[in-house]
């Protein structure tokens, strides 16, 4: 540094031209300090920030070239304000902010923003606080009784069926996707179900309106004034009972 | 934990079992951030919970951010209260640092400038933050790799603040050796000049050297006999406070790090029995 270097006289303009440094690599002249000792935090907080976003996205990672996913490192590094305390939220911050980047249309990637929010959801299911489970009875009737289900779940509704893409061959059909991630009461694992739009609407109908399936076929039909086939309530109460013995349901309501 | 030898490792979630199912490794107590584990659930909770159940545990934390001029961050605080109570963690120790300018999160320690005006800014948040975890703070000095237009040394920085927010100080002997070198100064002069009878927690860590004039404090590597020989030093001056050997990668062979714990625990005892 040299002479003409700004002499900040406050503590609180030092430390943000230091913040702001580290964040930008814009050069600030501090008089009487290492050059070489900014570039090291730059270094260290980026390398932070990049693991833990290497760690929540590896699936995003393989797709996109190299090189474009360090400027969207570095872009989210400078100029995004990091709210959490806690590393292992951060992820959540840089599907916001990839999102309000458009990335997905800057890169053609038009799945990117599912598939980040995919990414992170089984984070976020994994590591989330508990939420106490309510009581619950282990035997019942799938079709006339009411399902009790995992508080440790999210449904998310895609535009793309991010789930099922090929990181060799990443480019897939827009397809309206409902996924339901939950976090497994006995292994603590997370898993993620995808449902049809028939199971999806059930699913809605029996964790909100807690109904139990025969009621909430009744009503959807009801509801799209058509009458459901009998092989797909069949086919729907089936993979409800396989919901069931996969965790995602409890049990039934006592 | 006073008037013990206490040597306690760092509880890091790549070698969690170790802690549990590894019988060479033998830590007096834990010590993990708070950060990495406040409102988390599932299976690390249940880790948590046994983590608790087999050690006392202690708390360093990383976000407090003593030295920023945005408002102390209460409602993390109080959940850092919260958490200690739940797993009866008796010691809270933050860095001498901050971590947060401009309302952005920088997730590293970074150097507060030696000033006066920051040493009364720092100490009144100490305070606060004592108030609500209605115990004193320990407060780590820092390792530092640039100093910001320093109005006075880093020895009294330190101790001035100690003294005046009335907290506790945690001597990381890594730290100040990677700090004497980095910034030519003695070593030994600075632990002669810290306010021992503040001294309540110990740090102890290994380092690296990336050019002839920078180390950085890594945890990565071992303990360095230099670094040892400080340590003996200091806890000479000293008794009775916790030991905490911090390591944060590189755990290919993990019975290092018990030989690295008796090392400290014999320079303990014969300095303290």
């Amino acid at each position: 540094m040299n002479n003409s270097d700004k002499k900040y006289y406050t503590a609180e303009e030092l430390q943000n031209a230091i913040g702001s440094f580290v964040r930008s690599g814009d050069r600030i002249g501090i008089k009487n300090t290492k050059e070489k000792g900014f570039l090291k935090y730059r270094e260290l907080i980026f390398n932070n920030i990049a693991g833990a976003m290497n760690i929540a996205f590896p699936i995003s990672k393989s797709i996109i070239p190299d090189d474009l996913w360090e400027e969207m490192l570095q872009s989210f590094f400078t100029n995004h304000k990091a709210k959490t305390n806690f590393v292992w939220e951060l992820p959540k911050e840089f599907v916001e902010y990839c999102k309000s980047e458009d990335y997905a249309k800057n890169l053609k990637l038009p799945f990117l923003n599912d598939l980040l929010n995919f990414e992170w959801m089984e984070m976020e299911i994994f590591n989330m606080k508990d939420i106490e489970h309510p009581a619950f009875v282990g035997s019942g009737n799938i079709e006339t009784d009411i399902l009790v289900v995992n508080p440790e779940h999210s449904l998310q509704v895609y535009d793309y069926p991010v789930h099922k893409i090929d990181i060799e061959r990443p480019k897939i059909e827009k397809v309206k996707s409902f996924i339901v991630s939950y976090r497994h009461s006995e292994t603590k694992d997370a898993e993620f179900v995808s449902l049809s739009f028939l199971d999806a609407l059930l699913f809605e109908k029996i964790t909100v309106d807690e109904l139990a399936i025969k009621d909430a076929l009744h009503i959807i039909e009801e509801e799209i004034q058509q009458e459901i086939p009998e092989e797909l309530k069949q086919k729907s109460t089936q993979f409800f009972t396989k919901l069931l013995e996969n965790n995602l349901f409890l049990g039934f309501k006592s | 934990m006073a008037n013990k030898v206490e040597i306690g490792l760092g509880f890091r979630k790549e070698i969690a079992d170790e802690f549990f199912h590894n019988e060479n490794i033998r830590p007096d107590f834990v010590e993990l951030a708070p950060e990495n584990w406040v409102d988390m659930g599932g299976y690390w909770k249940q880790v948590l919970n046994q983590l608790a159940d087999k050690y006392q545990i202690t708390a360093h934390g990383l976000s407090l951010s003593v030295g920023s001029y945005e408002d102390l961050d209460i409602e993390f605080v109080k959940k850092v209260k919260l958490f200690m109570d739940e797993f009866n963690i008796q010691i809270y120790s933050e860095h001498l640092s901050f971590a947060k300018t401009q309302n952005a999160h920088l997730y590293d320690l970074l150097p507060i400038p030696f000033k006066q005006e920051s040493i009364d800014h720092v100490a009144d948040r100490i305070k606060q933050v004592q108030d609500i975890i209605q115990r004193q703070l320990v407060i780590e000095n820092v390792s530092y790799y640039t100093s910001l237009e320093p109005e006075m040394s880093e020895a009294e920085f330190v101790t001035e603040i100690v003294e005046k927010a009335g907290c506790k100080l945690l001597l990381d002997v890594n730290n100040v050796y990677v700090n004497s070198f980095n910034h030519n100064y003695d070593a030994y002069g600075f632990i002669d000049k810290m306010p021992m009878e503040s001294v309540s927690y110990i740090h102890m860590a290994g380092h690296k050297k990336v050019s002839d004039d920078l180390i950085i404090d890594t945890h990565g590597e071992s303990i360095i006999d230099e670094v040892y020989k400080l340590f003996d030093y200091t806890t000479s001056k000293l008794s009775g406070v916790p030991v905490l050997l911090e390591r944060d990668f590189n755990f290919d062979d993990i019975s290092d790090l018990q030989i690295e714990m008796e090392s400290l625990k014999k320079i303990c005892k014969k300095n303290w029995l």
